[in-house]
């Protein structure tokens, strides 16, 4: 019998079998398809950031960026001397309309709370910290200026949490799992993705497609942080010399990872060049589509131990934010598995015991 | 001068092709389209010559069915004077193509006539020399480097063996390398303008032109998939693979 | 049926692909006759003589055909055309200038680039740079094709005798003159464009390693390429990087050496016609696309692979 076994190698389940490994447990990781065409982690615009609505995504976002800053001493292996994840730490930007404003206070109050460190700024006065921006319809922004929010290579990031995990004792093997009685193990850990449901048919976690553009733009501004408009969902950062793009509309029972091309011309360069004056000149050059692991109840995480199991958890349902929660869900597993509780952030509200009984609690600020 | 630049749409380049099941050609339908690219660098070298002051009009010109529009509007967008679109659906050949050109030349009386040097969808590369052919006017084609003298054009073409120069009298027929120029970015404001000026309609068939194919297209499949790939002991062995096998080196 | 092809040379020797083209127009009809266009081009027209499947050959001979000139070249042809069933040449930038302007005189719809001669009329070619390929049929009376000269092995050069008939020349045209040729020899080709990439990954651990990388490509004239990584470490900037935010490209060979094969690398080259990956790391992904994998460490296969290919004397530039 096996001591751990976690179904699904992506981000979630290398993160996860890092974290238990540290403790000493013995992991196997199976995966299906180890060049992870279709995972959503290599496919992610790699983002890390806190500014969130609910408490606990802000803690956790915190520990991404605590975690990523420590790449270099945690991940280190012989065979990975000097792991990197290729951190930007360029900061986010959030603007809001009216509508939005009065959530957007409550947020703050959970960014202090929790000491996230995010400023906020009146719409009026944003061009005075970002003068690139045209401000109208904006009434409220938040943004961070210390390095405590960015992107990440996530194809790296992955690379590097594997190879320490297997430096620690952990096993990696490709292979197929379509139900979870195929598995004798003490405990098993359900980090399937996008294909939860393919598992545990009782989590309503299905794939979410999301198109990211890449565009050229005579002007260049390395400094622009990610910068998410919600008051039309589109959301853009500089890449090398170019900039992406994210579409904000999404796709369910996708037939394929084509991108919608057409969103471009019809949505997303629209919605640039309003708030960002140089984007009124771009060129389209690319873009590629990927999964998001959208919970359909309420677009938060799934974590904790299935009540209709004896020895299985699960990780899923981030919608977009698996590869930066991944450090502080592999943790809170590792905690719940090997002590039976949380021990530092406390995620005990993404209980499965909550989508069974579908107690929505949603968090509003998916990019 | 007056330069008449023909421009096609296509299947954006950034679009994976698919086939259609039935073999009857592949996937359009909800599609991006974009100008051909070749065809942005023939719109552009047009209006870097009338900034120079050496043209005076630009007329933008495509031939194929309705939203084919675009592409004069996007020519239209970065500087190209008025646009000619010739109305025709179905699949139009590049001879056809070019008698449809032929006619509008006649009329139009342009000095100069530019496109790309091949469209990214039939990849033919027939019709700019096909008509030139048909008007009896000096070809430059694959051109990387084109200067405007008093009635000729010296041009650079991109040739398997280097580079090649010519002298061409004016009138005459350019098609454009991607190495021609670096094509201006079409600004939003400039698409939204270009969207409301007017574009000057015929319908192929009022030009007396046959359009009807002369071949037919039999089946469209995939190309063959690659096949599974192997692992090789060491360095002799890979030698050996490429140069006997896969014959690249 | 008769087929007349067009030979490419430069007056002293044959150019290459002529072979190649002469294989395929032999497969649409036996009775295949060749025309040399050129000025002193004997010994090209005996050289065509002795291809065993070549039944005739067409020398026209002038001083306006000292240089290829498509319009001079077109009117020289169509002055033979009429006894041919087929007229083609190579799909190289030769016969792309030439065969479309002959096409439009005779009013024929030409078929370009074909890969394959499925009858004298029904032809494979590639659409869509090869994402599809189309089996067409010509309609027209006379047909004007022209062939991928890579898709077709050259014809045998010797062990044939064909007849070697003068012909007149046409007319020359006044509109348009020869100026200059050059060949480009020192420039390494352009990464989109290039015939055989070189890539480094995150595996060459630093920026001076890619010296490595730089005496591959040297030596089969090769673009260099990089993974998102190496330029992400400052190996490399990030004009050499391939994949989903940097270059897409589609070389006939790729040698991945050290890139451990992101699907985001993967996007940008898995097109190519022949894949290598160099890794240590056998379970990276890149073995995934490889036509052909090596599992060893690079600092030791690199240097090998070179001294490799300077035993070989056969690398087409």
């Amino acid at each position: 019998m096996d001591d751990v076994v976690v179904i699904g190698g992506g981000i979630i389940g290398a993160a996860t079998a890092y974290f238990l490994s540290k403790e000493g447990r013995k992991v196997k990781v199976i995966e299906r398809d180890p060049s992870y065409k279709t995972a959503s982690f290599p496919l992610s615009l790699g983002g890390f950031r806190r500014q969130f609505f609910q408490k606990e995504n802000i803690l956790l976002g915190k520990f991404a960026k605590e975690f990523i800053f420590s790449i270099p001493e945690l991940l280190k292996t012989e065979k990975n001397p000097n792991p990197t994840a290729s951190m930007v730490p360029n900061g986010y930007l959030l603007m809001f309309g009216p509508e939005h404003a009065e959530e957007q206070y409550r947020a703050l109050e959970n960014h202090k709370a929790c000491d996230a460190g995010t400023k906020n700024i009146k719409g009026s006065e944003l061009t005075n910290v970002f003068p690139y921006i045209n401000n109208e319809g904006i009434e409220t922004a938040t943004f961070t200026d210390n390095k405590s929010e960015g992107w990440i290579d996530p194809f790296l990031f992955h690379s590097a949490l594997k190879s320490k995990a297997i430096d620690l004792g952990a096993e990696f093997i490709k292979g197929e799992v379509k139900s979870l009685s195929e598995i004798n193990a003490k405990t098993i850990v359900s980090a399937a993705g996008c294909w939860t449901k393919e598992l545990l048919e009782d989590i309503p976690v299905v794939p979410q497609k999301h198109t990211v553009f890449r565009v050229k733009c005579p002007k260049h501004i390395p400094e622009m942080p990610l910068t998410g408009d919600l008051t039309t969902g589109v959301y853009w950062r500089p890449e090398g010399k170019e900039y992406l793009a994210g579409s904000p509309i999404s796709v369910f029972d996708a037939d394929d990872l084509e991108p919608a091309w057409n969103d471009f011309e019809e949505l997303v360069w629209p919605a640039l060049a309003k708030r960002i004056s140089i984007f009124e000149e771009l060129k389209l050059t690319g873009g590629w589509a990927g999964y998001y692991d959208c919970n359909k109840l309420d677009n938060n995480a799934v974590v904790g131990k299935h009540p209709k199991y004896e020895n299985v958890y699960m990780a899923s349902g981030f919608t977009g934010r698996g590869l930066m929660q991944a450090p502080g869900i592999g943790r809170a597993l590792t905690e719940l598995i090997t002590t039976g509780s949380y021990q530092t952030i406390d995620i005990s509200v993404f209980a499965v015991e909550r989508v069974l009984q579908s107690n929505a609690r949603p968090e509003p600020y998916v990019l | 001068m007056k330069i008449l630049v023909a421009v096609k749409r296509v299947i954006d380049y950034n679009v994976q092709i698919r086939v259609k099941e039935d073999g009857s050609g592949v996937v359009t339908d909800n599609v991006k389209m974009s100008t051909n690219p070749p065809d942005d660098n023939a719109v552009e070298e047009a209006v870097k010559i009338k900034e120079a002051g050496k043209a005076t009009e630009i007329v933008a010109i495509t031939v194929g069915e309705e939203k084919a529009q675009e592409t004069i509007r996007k020519a239209l967008a970065v500087g190209a004077d008025r646009g000619i679109h010739v109305k025709v659906d179905g699949i139009i050949e590049p001879l056809a193509v070019s008698k449809i050109l032929q006619k509008v030349v006649e009329k139009e009386k342009p000095d100069l006539v530019f496109m790309g040097k091949q469209a990214i969808d039939d990849d033919c590369n027939q019709t700019g020399q096909m008509l030139a052919a048909l008007l009896n006017w000096p070809q430059a084609t694959f051109a990387s480097k084109i200067e405007v003298k008093e009635k000729s054009l010296e041009v650079t073409r991109e040739v398997d063996e280097g580079l090649e120069t010519i002298e061409v009298n004016v009138p005459a027929i350019v098609t454009c390398d991607l190495r021609l120029n670096e094509p201006r970015y079409a600004s939003l404001p400039n698409i939204m303008k270009a969207k409301k000026k007017p574009i000057e309609q015929i319908n192929a068939s009022d030009l007396g032109v046959d359009t009807n194919p002369r071949i037919e297209q039999i089946k469209v499949e995939e190309p063959p998939k690659r096949k599974a790939g192997i692992k090789v002991a060491n360095v002799e062995e890979l030698v050996q693979k490429l140069k006997n096998e896969a014959k690249v080196i | 049926m008769s087929v007349l092809l067009i030979a490419e040379h430069n007056n002293k020797e044959v150019k290459p692909f002529t072979y190649n083209a002469i294989t395929a127009a032999s497969q649409i009809d036996q009775d295949l006759h060749v025309l040399v266009i050129g000025l002193n081009a004997d010994e090209v027209a005996k050289s065509i003589s002795q291809v065993p499947s070549v039944k005739k050959v067409i020398q026209v001979d002038n001083e306006i055909y000292e240089n290829y000139i498509a319009e001079n070249f077109t009117t020289a042809i169509i002055k033979q055309s009429d006894k041919y069933s087929h007229i083609v040449c190579s799909a190289n930038t030769f016969g792309k200038n030439l065969m479309p302007r002959v096409a439009a005189l005779l009013d024929t719809s030409q078929v370009s680039d074909i890969i394959k001669v499925i009858s004298s009329d029904t032809f494979l070619r590639p659409i869509y740079a090869g994402n599809a390929f189309a089996t067409v049929k010509s309609n027209d009376p006379k047909k004007c094709v022209t062939i991928r000269p890579t898709s077709f092995d050259p014809a045998p050069t010797t062990g044939g005798s064909a007849e070697i008939v003068k012909a007149d020349a046409a007319d020359k045209t006044e509109t348009t003159q020869f100026v200059k040729r050059e060949e480009i020899k020192s420039d390494r080709p352009e990464l989109g464009t290039a015939r055989v990439v070189v890539s480094g990954g995150r595996g060459m651990q630093s920026g001076e390693n890619f010296k490595l990388i730089q005496q591959v490509a040297d030596k089969l004239n090769a673009a260099i390429g990089a993974s998102r990584a190496a330029v992400d470490a400052g190996y490399i900037t990030n004009d050499h990087q391939v994949g989903q935010t940097g270059k897409v490209v589609v070389p006939d060979l790729y040698i991945a050496v050290g890139i451990s094969g992101a699907i985001q690398h993967l996007a940008g080259m898995k097109e190519s016609k022949v894949i290598v990956a160099i890794n240590k790391d056998g379970e990276a992904p890149i073995f995934s696309v490889a036509d052909y994998g090596l599992e060893a460490d690079l600092f030791e296969a690199l240097p090998q692979f070179l001294s490799e290919l300077n035993k070989l004397n056969t690398i087409q530039k």
